[in-house]
């Protein structure tokens, strides 16, 4: 009764065994899917700059047109 | 047993080279696992992790400490990782359980099922109080206790010095003794 408790050593099943044979499969799995996914965040991420940058332009111009120096000019004599 | 594989080929990618490797670590790994996690299901999900993670850092091996020390520094940062997501997953109420057959009871035959039940108490007692520990202290404690890692061994995979080490088991052992009040508890402490 004084025993350490006592902890029975696992032995490996087959399947487990077989999925630690495929380790490199996986591994290049995941090395693909980290891949794909860097990709899109990049794309994402471009799109995003190139839709703000533009809509950047557009909305200059519209502030101008509908600013007070709109009509800038359009008044002037000489 | 590091002699025996081709660290060569293994770590230009040579299947066979691997598959050597999983059969001579795959059973220590695997009890290395399940002696720090205590869950069976957590400790092959950790094992699989493990040698993905050999393979996937294979070039990283410089050949300065043996492949056995390389490779129980991977799982220990494995089990730690494990440990530490147990611990968010209990933060949120999901408790992973300690398996039943991991309180396994030695001599069973000699003893009358009441001492059987008896056992299996104290042994839960006793695991949840290693439970308890910190994780640098419970992944000391264990390795030394349950995988009979030397101190030195224990230091190389921790990546640890051996006098933090030394200080790391006495406190395990500090705080098990504070939390078990049976003596046959501290007995095994």
């Amino acid at each position: 009764m004084n025993n350490k408790p006592s902890i029975h050593s696992l032995e490996v099943s087959t399947s487990l065994h077989e999925k630690l044979l495929k380790s490199p499969v996986y591994a290049q799995k995941m090395k693909n899917r980290s891949l794909t996914i860097s990709i899109i965040t990049t794309l994402l991420i471009l799109f995003n700059l190139f839709y703000f940058m533009s809509n950047q332009k557009t909305l200059a111009e519209d502030q101008i047109l509908e600013s007070q120096y709109a009509n800038f000019g359009s008044d002037l004599s000489i | 047993m590091s002699k025996e594989i081709d660290i060569n080929a293994f770590q230009s990618g040579n299947i066979l080279a691997f598959e050597q490797l999983v059969d001579l670590y795959e059973k220590k790994v695997l009890n290395m696992c399940w002696h720090l996690l205590h869950n069976r299901e957590e400790a092959e999900d950790a094992t699989q992790d493990v040698f993905i993670a050999i393979y996937q850092s294979k070039h990283l091996f410089k050949g300065e400490s043996q492949l056995s020390t390389w490779i129980h520094r991977i799982t220990m940062n494995k089990c730690l990782e494990y440990m530490r997501h147990a611990k968010r997953k209990k933060r949120f109420g999901i408790k992973v359980p300690i398996d039943e057959s991991f309180l396994g009871v030695e001599n069973k035959s000699q003893l009358n099922p009441e001492q059987v039940l008896m056992e299996r108490e104290r042994s839960k007692a006793f695991f949840l109080a290693v439970q308890q520990l910190s994780e640098n202290q419970r992944a000391a404690y264990s390795l030394h206790h349950f995988d009979e890692f030397s101190y030195k061994e224990i230091s190389e995979s921790m990546n640890l010095s051996l006098s933090a080490v030394e200080s790391l088991i006495f406190r395990a052992k500090q705080q098990l003794i504070k939390q078990l009040k049976d003596p046959i508890q501290k007995n095994w402490i």
